[in-house]
């Protein structure tokens, strides 16, 4: 997938989700200042990503990501990961300590 | 043994006569316990018997209550929750909406071979001190009535005959239901359906059933864990089983109403597999390259009775001797855990000299109620098979009401309540019954007023969301609520799930948009709400502003589900040819930012 159309994709998940309209999210709006997203749509975020990327993202990764082209950037690299077989992280299952 | 009075004896050692068995002697380590079994080992592996996915409160039950939760975890598969793929009729599966659990569950459920399962279950049995006759049979029952012994009549290996005398009889001869037809009581079952199952010899990974050009299909499935799903394939009257065993079998089964197909149509392994190709043309082609190892139809499966448990007289039905209903969610060793439980208490107040004909009948009350209550969920419930826009949002209430009702009472050990304090917590239970009925109308009328749509699919629907309301409420199980606590517990889901109905409500009312008719069939169900205006002026606002004033289990159906959406009249004008009055105690919310 190239860069662009990683983009045309996350504006699709982000325009669908969210009741945003596609025109308003451009490569540097912030997710949550701009968009008005927060920590429960992040979450979404990630597991619709996984469409796109076959891989569970690790949250210390996710946590950092404030703008829509840092989503494309992230979502690029998981794919460059994926195909060079790169193991996923080790993380603790959902759920765990509760 | 001679002709001494059994204290308990057993007819039919399959998973409920096993079970109970061993819970008897665990609780009581010297009571004299005889099973009569009529298939002596060895048991096939794999294809031996229907019954193989465990729910929750039926592996709380084998986990906890007999302790045999590291067994399971050891020699059986960890189940990924219940998956649906749901779709229109000629959809390919990547096609359907998918339903299913975001992440595998903390609460634990297991995938289970029933041939290895009774296997080890009769060892079991045996080291725990209980009498197991293997390839003996029960040919006659004299029930003994008001105290009296009963007597019964097996014919031993050797076909000799024989007698055995006990104080309690249980029946657990499943299809074969002794006791019932011995007293007659057998009744036609609801719902109207019917299945046929066998086995192959290979792991069946759903994800083989479907092209791999489908990237985010198949991406979606991260820990690799979709195939440990009870999944369902379903299309319109029908769902079809994939059942993964640990011995290295996939367990495969059609369950179908009788309004949408004839089971004579998949009645003989070529039939089926004919059947399979016309609705499941992806399994039909993995299919065609395996062998079957085994078959069965069960025409009818439902099967009820006038009554299945007597304290009076000391017996019982256990397990699918008593009754059976549907098998779609799996409940079958629910039942089994209800029942079994109930007897056990029954035996040691017997014996202890505690017993009262006022707890017996309360505890069987209550198995009654359940019974009824479970019914209502599944009963019919063809019309949902199919129709996804209907059928997520049923299922979300289906797993918020077991998980809150029958699981919270179960795992709490309602049922070693002493009377009074049963009484209470039945009164609260039944309240919840009560509004169970409510939603089951609520979706009835849902599936009835509604046309399926297919352009608004969503191509997954997480059940549950995670992190969220459902799935709190199913890792609030492992949260005890015993004794004294749990009455309020049950109190706490009764607001709860009153709030649950209504934003299920809204939401089928914004989506049909019949909202005389939608009021009209949840007035005659009974059914009142407390909307306040601020709830229902808030759909106006934007989202970031609407988010603030609905409850997390309405954001958390708009997370699963998509935001409802109909033809654009405004939800307050709905309500009011609903015929429903808006409580305008409550302040509206202030618009603070244009709407965009
Ligand atoms: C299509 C279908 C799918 C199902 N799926 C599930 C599921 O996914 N999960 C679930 O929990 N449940 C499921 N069930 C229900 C499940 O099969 C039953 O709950 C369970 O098997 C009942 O166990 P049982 O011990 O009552 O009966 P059985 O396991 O049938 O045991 C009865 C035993 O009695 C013996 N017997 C019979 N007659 C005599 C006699 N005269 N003398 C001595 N012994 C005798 C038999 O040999 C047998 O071993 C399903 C049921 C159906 C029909």
């Amino acid at each position: 997938m190239t860069r662009d159309e990683i983009l045309k994709n996350v504006v699709e998940i982000l325009a669908d989700s969210f009741e945003l309209d596609p025109e308003e999210i451009k490569p540097e709006s912030t997710l949550y200042e701009e968009l008005g997203l927060d920590s429960i749509d992040a979450v979404d975020i990630f597991v619709q990503l996984r469409e796109l990327t076959g891989r569970r993202p690790d949250p210390d990764v996710a946590r950092e990501i404030r703008t829509v082209e840092e989503l494309v950037s992230f979502v690029e690299s998981e794919l460059a990961a994926a195909a060079a077989g790169e193991p996923e992280p080790e993380l603790p299952p959902p759920g765990a300590g509760t | 043994m001679g002709n001494d009075t059994l204290d308990v004896l057993i007819c039919g050692g399959g998973l409920a006569g096993l079970t109970c068995a061993l819970q008897l002697r665990h609780a009581m380590p010297d009571l004299r316990v005889t099973v009569v079994e009529a298939q002596a080992r060895p048991l096939p592996v794999a294809c031996h018997k229907v019954g193989e996915s465990s729910v929750e409160l039926g592996t709380h039950y084998l986990a906890e209550v007999l302790g045999l939760g590291e067994y399971l975890r050891r020699e059986h598969l960890p189940k990924n929750g219940l998956r649906f793929f749901v779709g229109p009729p000629d959809t390919p599966i990547a096609e359907r909406t998918e339903i299913g659990p975001v992440e595998s569950p903390t609460v634990p459920s297991f995938q289970m071979d029933r041939g290895k399962l009774e296997t080890d279950l009769r060892r079991m049995v045996e080291d725990a001190g209980v009498t197991l006759l293997e390839g003996a049979k029960v040919v006659g029952l004299t029930l003994g009535e008001g105290g009296e012994l009963h007597v019964a009549r097996i014919v031993m290996p050797d076909g000799a005959e024989r007698q055995l005398t006990a104080r309690w009889l249980f029946d657990a001869a499943g299809r074969r239901r002794l006791i019932q037809r011995e007293l007659d009581m057998a009744r036609e079952g609801k719902p109207v359906a019917s299945s046929a199952w066998f086995r192959i010899h290979e792991k069946l990974e759903v994800g083989a059933l479907v092209p791999e050009h489908e990237r985010r299909w198949h991406a979606r499935d991260v820990d690799h864990t979709r195939w440990l799903s009870t999944n369902h394939l379903m299309g319109p009257g029908y769902w079809v089983w994939l059942i993964p065993l640990s011995t290295g079998y996939t367990s495969i089964g059609i369950v179908t109403d009788h309004l949408h197909h004839d089971p004579s149509s998949y009645g003989r392994k070529d039939k089926a597999l004919a059947w399979i190709a016309e609705h499941e043309p992806a399994l039909s082609r993995w299919l065609s390259t395996r062998e079957l190892e085994d078959f069965k139809l069960l025409r009818h499966y439902s099967a009820a009775s006038e009554r299945v448990f007597s304290g009076k007289d000391r017996w019982a039905c256990l397990g699918e001797s008593g009754q059976f209903l549907d098998p779609l969610y799996s409940p079958g060793t629910d039942f089994v855990a209800n029942f079994n439980c109930v007897a056990t208490r029954l035996v040691r107040e017997d014996r202890a000299g505690t017993s009262t004909p006022e707890l017996a009948d309360e505890l069987i009350d209550m198995l009654t109620g359940w019974t009824d209550d479970c019914l209502r969920t599944v009963g019919d419930n063809g019309v949902y098979f199919g129709r996804a826009e209907v059928f997520a949002p049923k299922l979300w209430w289906d797993f918020t009401h077991y998980w809150d009702c029958a699981c919270s009472y179960f795992f709490n050990r309602g049922y070693e309540l002493d009377l009074e304090d049963h009484r209470r917590v039945r009164g609260a239970v039944e309240q919840l019954f009560r509004l169970n009925e409510q939603a089951q109308d609520l979706f009835d009328s849902w599936a009835e007023l509604g046309a399926s749509d297919q352009q608004r699919r969503k191509a997954f629907v997480g059940l549950p969301p995670y992190p969220g309301f459902l799935t709190d409420r199913h890792l609030a199980l492992a949260k005890p609520a015993l004794g004294d606590a749990l009455r309020p517990r049950l109190e706490e889901h009764i607001a709860l799930q009153r709030s649950v109905l209504q934003e299920l409500f809204l939401r089928a009312l914004t989506e049909l948009g019949e909202a005389r008719a939608l009021g009209d069939s949840m007035r005659s169900a009974g059914w009142r709400p407390h909307l306040s205006a601020e709830r229902i002026a808030c759909e106006q606002l934007p989202r970031d502003e609407r988010l603030e004033h609905i409850s997390s289990y309405a954001r958390d159906m708009d997370r699963a589900f998509g935001r409802a959406r109909g033809d654009g009249t405004p939800l307050s004008t709905l309500l009011t040819l609903a015929g429903f009055h808006v409580d305008r105690g409550a302040s509206t919310p202030k618009r603070t930012r244009p709407s965009t």
